[in-house]
């Protein structure tokens, strides 16, 4: 069972607590080549000295004019930040106790004494057992408010929702009424990212459902410019229903490739060699495998060099800018959380507020998902189903090879594998009916042929 | 003004997780192409897990690296990529009717454990006397720090007596390997006045402050009611402390005076002033006090 230390900090952890992939640390994310020196032909937002919030929007039924930028918990070094967040006009805040084992929750604590609670929104979640009791939530949310020393919160999410049997959960409901007649919370709602299991059911899937059962009042999804059809469901879904949304993980994940150096190498070079150490893998095999790696990432990066240079990405902070407007520009949104540690960051963040994706944001998120979006599957997207004569379960596959690859869970994707009716193996010698199935241009047949090669090490 | 932009530490803690995800093997999931070859590990297989006498092993080994760890544990990864986070192993161990879950988190080196360890203790905590630090908020959670390792011990079922998770953290201390001091760095922070466990490591944004990262730091009190921080910004690499003071930005000025030649002063967003010298080790510093003096003294005396 999963509780929080009533005395005030967040105690224990779901030791299943897995999540689907998607955000800015998503080893699903995609990769950005970085090019030092070219043409600075991207444009960036405008950044003044104290940027101030400029736009708000009703966050759905709770009626509050949320500010269009959020304020992400996940972690913060200094109280202080916080409040200076609410100063720049920052007034949605969410949290967890799980950020931090309670620091979140206590840091933005402390800042509220600095601060007027009513112009606020601040949202935590939590972490729920199948079977939990009411009680034991509503302990749970005590130490939440205690740590940040309000007497209220305006939202509970039930957190990183999985499965749409979750939906109904009658604890979490019972809690949500006694809190709500106690005046201890104002509204209900669920976060979701989607996935890690081929049990579990898809964010959209999730979301739809909470959305159709009619006791939650606001959503935080994930949401970025490459799983855009799947968020846009949600959001079609929130705006008939009247529920408030705000997204994270707006942005792909992307990398840089440091070179290797054996007199002082690169931190996670390290920690791979160690890692895969453990698994019975030479250190002299291991660094091979990362020259090789890092070889063949400089070949990609040269084939990229012209998208690159059209669109003059020089730093990491242009691919943000323009993820962070394009999900502020899509209908039905109506805040984005951004993670803000530092002072600077929350500067950062603010500047987006009113701004809206350029032309020339807009062309460089398309290219950019051609260039690279085509060759990430969506997991959990089952749009090509049916497109196989021979009744393949591709997203499956694609799973399964996500989870050799991506979680290192090798031995468990090539059992999940091996025990499938149907596996990819028709594919090596098929003449590809599914090409054009997948609406976000992933090659299917390569795909399932590489998939069925790592799966059944053929 | 701005001070020089920096990339944030939890940017670069992304970016080292995804270098490490691709590492991992052919991407499916990712750009087809930067994978293509034979660069997947063999399959997985969970190193050694202490299994202290009296408690058996319950269920699988997990084993996670940083570009899966946020899949575990959702937002809460951030704050362990940005000190470093670099393996998780985690399992559950039953005595009886109890359950607990054991995760141990490597973070590399023993002041990013003690950072994330300081991050996450309750404040209002004693020590336990085990490991290089330990706390138990009894009855669901036991934290340990131990060289480069972080353990946390959480109830799942069951009753724990807050003797027996003691007892258990003092055999999986005794499992780990490494020293139980704390790490060396708080050394080069002055002993006189220190308040006692009040010690941190911030390795991104101290006071909120980009460019004030890997701070050592702990908290100080006078006798007339004076309280006050000192902090001592680490090297990274071979940077020289005069370099790091060099590259604080434009938000810093010289400080008044000639004590306030050698240091820099900013404003900190309702805090004040900070000022902070070239020392050795790296950039040390001071915040908290009334004013621009009584700091730069503090900084030349080690107060």
């Amino acid at each position: 069972m999963r509780r929080d230390d009533p005395s005030g900090r967040d105690a224990a952890l779901s030791r299943r607590a897995f999540l689907k992939a998607g955000g800015a640390l998503a080893a699903g994310g995609m990769m950005l080549p970085l090019a030092a020196g070219t043409a600075g032909a991207a444009r960036r937002v405008e950044r003044p000295a104290r940027p101030t919030i400029l736009s708000h929007r009703v966050l759905g039924r709770t009626g509050f004019r949320a500010s269009d930028i959020g304020l992400g918990g996940s972690y913060f070094a200094e109280s202080n930040v916080v409040r200076y967040a609410v100063e720049r006009g920052i007034n949605y805040i969410d949290t967890a106790p799980n950020y931090g084992n309670g620091d979140s929750e206590s840091k933005i604590g402390q800042a509220m004494r600095h601060l007027d609670r009513s112009r606020l929104f601040i949202t935590t979640k939590i972490l729920l057992q199948p079977d939990e009791s009411a009680d034991s939530i509503r302990e749970r949310f005590a130490g939440s408010l205690q740590r940040m020393r309000i007497d209220h919160a305006d939202a509970l999410l039930m957190h990183d929702v999985r499965d749409v049997d979750r939906v109904g959960h009658p604890g979490f409901h019972a809690a949500v009424a006694q809190l709500k007649a106690e005046g201890r919370l104002r509204f209900a709602g669920m976060s979701s990212h989607g996935p890690n299991d081929d049990s579990e059911d898809s964010m959209a899937d999730v979301l739809l459902a909470a959305a159709e059962d009619g006791r939650y009042d606001l959503f935080l999804l994930r949401f970025s410019f490459l799983e855009a059809e799947e968020g846009g469901r949600v959001l079609a879904a929130c705006g008939e229903k009247n529920i408030g949304t705000t997204a994270m993980k707006t942005l792909p994940g992307y990398m840089d490739v440091p070179d290797w150096d054996p007199e002082n190498p690169y931190e996670g070079y390290t920690s791979y060699i160690e890692r895969v150490g453990r698994q019975g893998v030479s250190r002299d095999e291991a660094i091979q495998r990362i020259v090789g790696w890092i070889a063949q990432q400089r070949a990609v990066q040269a084939r990229m060099r012209p998208f690159v240079e059209k669109h003059g990405i020089e730093t990491d902070e242009q691919l943000r800018d323009h993820c962070v407007q394009w999900a502020l520009s899509q209908p039905g949104m109506h805040s984005v959380c951004l993670t803000l540690p530092s002072f600077e960051a929350v500067d950062r963040g603010v500047s987006f507020s009113g701004t809206q994706l350029g032309e020339t944001g807009a062309t460089f998120l398309r290219d950019y998902a051609a260039a690279f979006g085509a060759a990430h599957c969506r997991i959990g997207c089952a749009a090509c189903m049916g497109a196989c004569p021979h009744r393949t379960p591709v997203s499956r596959i694609m799973r399964y090879g996500y989870y050799f690859a991506t979680q290192h869970r090798e031995k468990h994707a090539m059992r999940k594998y091996a025990a499938l009716d149907r596996d990819a193996s028709r594919c090596l010698a098929c003449d590809a009916p599914c090409a054009g199935a997948c609406p976000h241009g992933v090659a299917i047949q390569p795909a399932m042929v590489r998939a069925h090669e790592l799966l059944s090490l053929a | 003004m701005t001070p020089t932009p920096r990339r944030p530490a939890a940017l670069a803690a992304a970016l080292a997780a995804l270098c490490l995800a691709a590492l991992s093997g052919p991407a499916l999931a990712t750009a087809g192409e930067r994978l293509a070859g034979s660069g997947a590990p063999p399959p997985a297989r969970a190193a050694a897990f202490p299994r202290p006498a009296g408690w058996q092993a319950a269920g699988e080994i997990l084993d996670l690296g940083p570009d899966d760890l946020w899949r575990h544990i959702n937002g809460a990864a951030d704050q362990f990529l940005a000190y470093g986070f670099r393996n998780l192993r985690e399992g559950e161990l039953a005595a009886g009717e109890a359950r607990v879950t054991v995760g141990i988190y490597d973070m590399g080196d023993p002041l990013n454990a003690f950072g994330i360890y300081a991050a996450e203790r309750s404040p209002d905590r004693a020590d336990l006397g085990v490991g290089a630090a330990s706390q138990a908020s009894p009855p669901w959670q036991w934290l340990l720090l131990k060289d480069r390792f972080y353990v946390k011990v959480d109830k799942l079922a069951g009753d724990l007596p807050e003797a027996d998770g003691a007892a258990l953290l003092a055999a999986l201390a005794g499992g780990l390997p490494g020293g139980d001091s704390l790490p060396a760095a708080f050394d080069a922070l002055p002993a006189e006045r220190r308040v006692p466990a009040s010690e941190g490591f911030t390795r991104a944004a101290f006071l909120g402050l980009d460019e004030l990262a890997r701070c050592v730091h702990a908290e100080y009190a006078g006798e007339d009611g004076a309280a006050w921080t000192v902090f001592l910004m680490l090297p990274e690499g071979d940077e020289a402390p005069a370099d790091l003071l060099d590259g604080l930005g434009d938000a810093w000025r010289k400080g008044k005076g000639r004590a306030g030649k050698r240091a820099r002063v900013r404003e900190v967003p309702y805090r004040g002033l900070v000022a902070v010298r070239a020392a050795d080790g790296g950039l040390l510093g001071v915040t908290g006090l009334d004013s621009e003096r009584d700091l730069l003294e503090a900084l030349g005396a080690g107060r």
